[in-house]
């Protein structure tokens, strides 16, 4: 059903479309580059993988997922400020209870690591990973997509 | 046994004799009338049921686009499993005695309540949902959950202006994956359920199978429920222009003098010929 925006409904970034899945055992936020705009993107996919730091697990655990959209923001927010550029975009924004990812399209992959290399690990995260994906932008987003809506 | 046969007001303070006839007239009346109010509002329970499921959906969902209020989500999740297992318990409450409420009306009639068994195989045979519905049932007399999973999806659209705003759309599921194996639910059921059910289409669906009953039970008790009607009416009527409106709310009673003038039988009969809540509704139109 189609359900009015109420006056608190957390903004989400302009151009993303967003998807929130709740389940008995499992919970996933995303957002996603709405496909006009994939569609113009060329170059490397690259994934940062950030795994929650334990007090955010535990925090996690408290509110029963339910505050997963808020980190997912901060994560875009802070990766939009210290790797994204002209030519460097977020192209996915995910979180489930293990992990949140970060996917962006660069010219280089070597872009999208120096950046992550200058980029202060907020608390809310372990140690991040890495991970280069030989799929165009618009193929990445629809795999991304179908892994949750069966 | 030595009877006497009355209508009464509600404090008994006003009293007309009637002869055993006419009680046994007025008795299958309003049990016939009583049948056919049944029906209704069996009826009206599974649709005021689906009416508060999209109500906390709706709820749920706006919840879930919000700043998450946790307590709020987690006290509303279980309202809404509830509604849905009410709206389940509702919709068995009324196919399972759909048949006996039309036969208690027309005893004689075999054809007809075979038409109506027809009517539900056929349903059976043809909707997912009426089958799924049913087996769920089953299902949630012994497990208690109808609810596995919810979906928000939004996305920006553009308007004529120029200006977009966000469209969120919110879906509930049931999940096959944790319904179990063919030991937990109806196996023939099973089998062709897909791996998520919208719960809201899947209700839509069997609404209108519910909505196909009832105008059929509907129009076939039509005729009895108006000459019973008709008859409750005239003896209401009878009694009011005797002592006036003020003894408006009408019983009829069956006293035994064999045990010091026991009542062995009392039944409301205006609450049958004024009854302001069997008006019409839109959910009613056949």
């Amino acid at each position: 059903m189609i359900i009015q925006s109420p006056v608190n409904a957390v903004a989400l970034p302009a151009g993303y479309d967003s998807q929130d899945l709740v389940s008995i055992n499992y919970r996933h936020f995303a957002l996603w580059l709405n496909e006009a705009s994939l569609e113009r993107l060329r170059g490397h996919v690259s994934e940062l993988c950030f795994p929650w730091s334990m007090t955010t697990r535990t925090e996690n655990f408290r509110s029963r997922l339910n505050h997963l959209s808020n980190h997912v923001l901060s994560a875009f927010e802070i990766v939009g400020q210290h790797i994204t550029s002209d030519t460097c975009r977020i192209i996915a924004c995910e979180a489930d209870k293990y992990v949140c990812s970060v996917s962006l399209v660069a010219p280089l992959p070597q872009v999208v690591f120096q950046g992550l290399q200058a980029m202060p690990c907020p608390d809310i995260f372990d140690m991040p990973e890495m991970i280069n994906h030989d799929a165009s932008p618009v193929t990445y987003i629809e795999s991304r997509r179908q892994r949750y809506c069966r | 046994m030595d009877s006497a046969f009355f209508l009464t007001s509600h404090d008994h303070e006003k009293e007309l004799p009637l002869t055993e006839q006419q009680f046994r007239d007025l008795k299958r009346a309003r049990k016939r009338l009583s049948l056919v109010f049944a029906i209704s509002h069996k009826f009206r329970l599974v649709m005021s049921n689906f009416a508060l499921i999209e109500l906390q959906m709706t709820e749920l969902g706006a919840l879930y686009v919000s700043k998450g209020d946790v307590d709020a989500i987690e006290q509303l999740k279980p309202s809404l499993n509830a509604s849905i297992n009410n709206y389940v318990l509702s919709a068995r409450i009324f196919t399972s005695q759909l048949k006996r409420h039309v036969q208690g009306c027309l005893p004689t009639e075999r054809q007809l309540i075979a038409d109506l068994s027809q009517a539900m195989d056929t349903l059976y045979q043809r909707s997912f949902a009426y089958r799924f519905v049913d087996a769920l049932y089953d299902y949630v007399a012994y497990y208690g959950l109808s609810c596995h999973a919810f979906l928000t999806d939004s996305r920006e659209l553009s308007q004529k202006d120029g200006i977009s705003h966000r469209e969120y759309e919110f879906k509930a599921f049931i999940e096959r994956d944790f319904i179990g194996g063919p030991a937990d639910f109806r196996a023939s059921v099973l089998s062709e359920t897909p791996q998520r059910i919208d719960i809201q289409l899947l209700l839509s669906e069997y609404n209108s199978c519910m909505q196909v009953l009832h105008d059929k039970a509907m129009a076939m008790t039509k005729q009895v429920a108006g000459e019973s009607h008709a008859q409750l009416a005239e003896f209401v009527n009878v009694f009011v222009s005797e002592f006036g409106e003020d003894y408006a709310n009408v019983f009829v009673v069956h006293k035994t003098h064999s045990f010091g003038s026991q009542v062995y039988d009392r039944f409301p009969i205006s609450m049958y010929v004024n009854n302001h809540n069997m008006n019409p509704s839109p959910q009613d139109s056949v």
